[in-house]
């Protein structure tokens, strides 16, 4: 198939999905591109933290760096079919995963699902000021019976110089290492995965080499019910070597059940422009309400990544959860390999078998394997 | 006989003393020309940019730059001269649309494909040996020839000679406004104004 007739395709199914109303949202960070010497997320996402809405740079890089093949023009927003005006932004993700797991009484269960499918947009007013939101739909047989159209992030974003952001709204705290991997340990397994996002108030320093950021996390003011710690985290992080990048984060959040302190090192380090490795070890101590002496405890995670061809990733990665070190069962292990695929811009697709422990459960390792396709425009 | 030629402190002075002699007689440096071309030699050009807002550091990188220049080795007054030729248009970044950016809307590679160092008489710190030899931290004041604008620029450099070659690494900085030229934007990234340039050669050297 020559690249004429697969752009025409590629447009033709982003009509469609924009006429059957399974329109997108935000594209995830990418921290491996540190590989290349982008050490701030802002070269390539709206968001100073990462993740989200595409700037112009990142589309251009998703098509250079990222991506096997790719024509010019190819990583514009509805493959150029549409330019929005330069005060505005568009773009989004739908993602979606197939998961197959081996239960405990050993029975295999596969699952498709619908991750994510939202719209995002930025209007940006003098180059200073930006209004960032998203707007989606949530899957209808995972979330039966809730309201299925949410919006994950909004925000005002002020730029009063270039190294100063702040940003008030709603959207994840920054902590750690911002991947896209959301169901691991240092994510999901600390409460900070997808649909965890709070109301905060942020100031970001961004430098050469070094940057940091403050956050106050107003918990969901919204939805008390949804019982979202409210308190700060502080992340900060040195860029070196021109391809490695280490920080350290650190959170106290507090909710009607319990009170936690969160801090801990991570690295996104690049040994040569194909191989990386991502990690993070964060330490908890965690006092419930019902407790009568606090919880300590520690999660880690750890990827390590080869770029066999541009756009093609071969990964290998470990977890480990044990967050109260009294409890004897309560110990995740997760091992697992995958591969990456970047295509052509707008394309990923990612799969991998993993091998996890649950000591709560069971003593035995139990596999699955997902593969997750994601569109981004 | 003489009892002289027998002290043994006096034969070890005698040989001590021609020993100095002769040394002293080989570390004074002659008149001489070390010529070097570059065109002949291996190295690159490299720069460094900085990307607003985001800091991001734009690494860019192109072939060993042409020209020649001479080594004028004297006791009193040794000095270096000569010029050197960037190949503008064969400068990359890493990214295909932002190269063809920086050459066709900045740089103007067609009108200008070339940038020009004149390296005039600048002043060595010391005489050089005949042989192998380093001199480091050299400060160099020349006047660069880019976008059709001259300007001096300022910087260090490095200069070794290691058998038949001459190896140079210089390090200079520039600013962009001041060669006429509207700082690069592209993508939502502006470049900073000022802009470090590296050279690493290595070439072949004759002496006169």
């Amino acid at each position: 198939m020559s690249t004429q007739s697969l752009r025409w395709w590629c447009s033709r199914f982003f009509t469609l999905a924009l006429f059957n109303g399974f329109i997108p949202t935000a594209a995830w960070a990418f921290p491996e591109l540190v590989r290349h010497g982008y050490n701030n997320c802002v070269t390539c996402h709206v968001s100073p933290s990462g993740g989200g809405l595409l700037s112009e740079y990142g589309r251009e890089l998703s098509r250079e760096v990222l991506s096997t093949w790719g024509e010019e023009g190819e990583s514009r927003f509805a493959y150029g079919l549409f330019q929005p005006p330069e005060w505005l932004n568009l773009g989004g993700d739908v993602r979606s995963l197939t998961l197959r797991s081996e239960s405990s009484s050993g029975a295999n269960i596969q699952n498709t699902f619908l991750m994510q499918a939202d719209l995002e947009a930025a209007i940006t007013m003098r180059e200073k000021l930006s209004v960032v939101g998203t707007f989606g739909k949530l899957d209808s047989e995972l979330f039966e019976g809730q309201d299925l159209w949410i919006s994950r992030r909004h925000y005002l974003l002020l730029r009063p110089a270039d190294e100063i952001s702040v940003r008030a709204g709603k959207f994840s705290k920054n902590y750690g290492i911002n991947t896209a991997e959301h169901a691991i340990s240092i994510k999901q397994g600390l409460a900070m995965d997808q649909g965890t996002e709070t109301y905060n108030l942020e100031l970001g320093w961004l430098g050469e080499k070094y940057s940091f950021s403050a956050t106050g996390v107003l918990g969901r003011p919204d939805d008390e019910e949804l019982q979202r710690e409210k308190g700060f985290t502080a992340s900060g992080n040195m860029f070196f070597s021109e391809k490695m990048r280490v920080g350290g984060s650190y959170l106290y959040g507090t909710n009607d059940l319990a009170n936690r302190h969160l801090i801990g090192p991570w690295a996104t380090l690049a040994f040569t422009e194909h191989l990386y490795w991502l990690a993070e070890l964060d330490v908890q101590r965690n006092f419930g309400a019902s407790f009568t002496d606090a919880q300590w405890g520690f999660v880690d995670y750890q990827k390590l990544g080869f770029e066999v061809v541009k756009g093609l990733h071969f990964f290998g990665t470990q977890e480990f959860s044990k967050l109260n070190f009294k409890d004897p069962t309560g110990r995740t292990m997760t091992f697992g390999l995958g591969l990456q695929f970047f295509p052509r811009p707008h394309f990923e697709f990612t799969g991998s078998w993993e091998t996890r422990q649950n000591l709560a459960a069971s003593e035995e390792f139990r596999d699955r394997l997902w593969l997750m396709v994601h569109y981004y425009f | 006989m003489n009892n002289n030629y027998k002290n043994p402190y006096t034969v070890a002075l005698s040989i001590a003393v021609l020993t100095l002699t002769l040394t002293a007689q080989a570390a004074v440096p002659k008149n001489s020309k070390m010529m070097v071309s570059l065109d002949q030699g291996k190295g690159d050009v490299t720069f460094l940019a900085v990307g607003r807002p985001s800091a991001l550091k734009i690494n860019g990188k192109g072939p060993a730059p042409k020209g020649s220049f001479a080594v004028e080795n004297s006791k009193q007054n040794p000095k270096l001269s000569g010029k050197i030729q960037f190949s503008l248009d064969a400068l990359e970044t890493g990214i295909a649309m932002r190269d063809r950016h920086m050459k066709e809307k900045y740089l103007e590679t067609g009108k200008f494909p070339v940038a020009e160092l004149d390296l005039k008489n600048i002043a060595l710190p010391q005489s050089l040996p005949d042989g192998d030899f380093t001199l480091e931290n050299i400060a160099f004041e020349a006047p660069l020839t880019l976008h059709g604008t001259t300007r001096n620029v300022n910087g260090r450099a490095k200069i070794a000679r290691a058998g038949g070659h001459m190896i140079v690494n210089a390090e200079f900085g520039l600013k962009i406004s001041d060669y006429a030229i509207s700082l690069p934007s592209f993508a939502g990234i502006t470049v900073a104004d000022e802009v470090k340039i590296n050279v690493n050669t290595e070439s072949p050297m004759v002496v006169q």
